[in-house]
């Protein structure tokens, strides 16, 4: 894994965020950390999750039989944690700094050729009422989530019509670091240049019994890029393709 | 003289975030598929001026139940006071209510195969002023109340009659649940 001193930027100075878009070339657009940073705390989230239920299991059977459980050895799990914090480390340092090299996007295999054809939206995230950032973790929750189908993306019904979208069909989506299949939700409460995936899904931790593997984690189509001078993830700042396919 | 038990639902208050299914499922201890309160969304208007009505459907305790009508057993029954009930030991699992409710919120225990509805359990905090974990105590709005239709003082009369409040489907049958729209 690549290494950046945190506090060092191009100019030796700590540097605000405009200067540093404008020195990657980008307009609006807050810089960097660590490569894959996004995805990283992504993994962390679902270890943290694995780490709680097995802190929870050995708790229940503490109590239940009134004596001690027979602990198991942490030094893997520690192992593991230690490296993920590793690598995030750079992500969390108080002062973010930009490394130009990381901050280029690398193009999508796969879309190369295809994504001159396809229409570009400004990717919104965030949660709803029933479902959290770690999913909606219980059987009643999941069953309204799939139900109402809260994992779908939202799209403007006006751009939606032109793309031949219904509600219920099932859209592609990509951007340069993730892409992924998921239900349409055609409505007039978004504007026609943006989409709204939104967060809690797309799970892989199985102490994530019921939300595992339901939907597409928005946070992976996110840049790997951290705000400067807090260290945000960029989670609004992502642009994606949307598209159907056969339309 | 018994009561005639009824509801107001306000629309205009409900931000559809399901507190009220969950309350429910947990007071009545049902399944996480079976959901005694139902979900229609209607948006209303065009960008930027656009809402969305949240509308929660359950068993609208009609005094003409078309679903105790058609009931081969009478499981699917009223009670003096009003409310529509289901005797989930002489269900036989026909779901002849099922087809008959014209609001569709009947639903299907699927271990036992019985069919089952809401069951106006907010009645206990009028009743022996008992309140549980229902729709009309877990709301964080207050979109709902409850209480006696034959009661001209009480709260839920005085709603119905300020806010104007008519059943969902006019008069397709005699509900007693209201909705401010």
């Amino acid at each position: 894994m690549k290494r950046v001193d945190a506090w060092k930027t191009k100019s030796g100075k700590i540097e605000c965020s405009s200067s540093a878009c404008a020195d990657a070339g980008l307009s609006a657009m807050p810089i960097w950390v660590a490569p894959h940073a996004s995805s990283n705390i992504a993994r962390l989230v679902d270890y943290d999750m694995n780490l709680g239920q097995q802190n929870l299991e050995r708790i229940i059977k503490k109590s239940a039989v009134g004596a001690p459980a027979k602990e198991t050895s942490s030094e893997p799990d520690a192992k593991r944690a230690e490296e993920l914090y590793d690598d995030t480390a750079a992500a969390l340092a108080p002062v973010v700094a930009y490394d130009g090299d990381d901050a280029k996007d690398t193009s999508h295999p796969e879309l190369e050729n295809e994504s001159e054809k396809r229409l570009t939206f400004h990717l919104i995230t965030g949660v709803q009422t029933v479902v959290g950032e770690v999913g909606a973790n219980t059987p009643e929750l999941m069953d309204i989530a799939q139900k109402y189908a809260l994992d779908s993306v939202w799209i403007n019904s006006d751009i939606a019509s032109v793309l031949n979208i219904k509600t219920g069909d099932e859209v592609c989506i990509a951007s340069n670091n993730n892409s992924g299949k998921v239900q349409a939700f055609v409505t007039d409460r978004i504007v026609p240049t943006a989409v709204y995936l939104p967060a809690g899904f797309g799970h892989t931790s199985d102490a994530q019994t019921t939300s595992k593997g339901v939907g597409l984690n928005a946070y992976k189509f996110s840049p790997p890029l951290v705000k400067l001078g807090y260290g945000t993830l960029c989670t609004q700042e992502a642009c994606v393709w949307l598209w159907k396919e056969g339309a | 003289m018994m009561a005639k038990y009824g509801m107001l639902i306000d629309t205009t208050k409900c931000i559809g975030c399901f507190t009220c299914r969950t309350a429910c499922q947990r007071q009545n201890n049902l399944l996480p598929s079976q959901d005694f309160i139902r979900f229609e969304h209607r948006e209303v208007g065009k960008l930027p001026e656009v809402n969305i009505e949240n509308v929660p459907l359950q068993c609208m305790h009609c005094e003409d139940a078309p679903c105790a009508q058609v009931c081969p057993t009478g499981a699917a029954h009223m009670g003096a006071d009003g409310i529509v009930s289901v005797d989930e030991g002489r269900c036989i699992g026909c779901l002849y209510c099922m087809a008959a409710c014209p609001y569709q919120v009947r639903v299907r225990n699927p271990k036992t195969g019985s069919v089952d509805k809401c069951r106006f359990c907010t009645v206990s905090a009028t009743t022996s002023g008992t309140k549980m974990c229902t729709c009309v105590e877990a709301c964080p709005t207050g979109a709902r109340i409850f209480g006696d239709l034959d009661n001209p003082d009480s709260e839920l009369v005085r709603e119905i009659e300020r806010t104007k409040a008519t059943p969902i489907a006019g008069s397709l049958t005699k509900s007693k649940v209201y909705y401010v729209r």
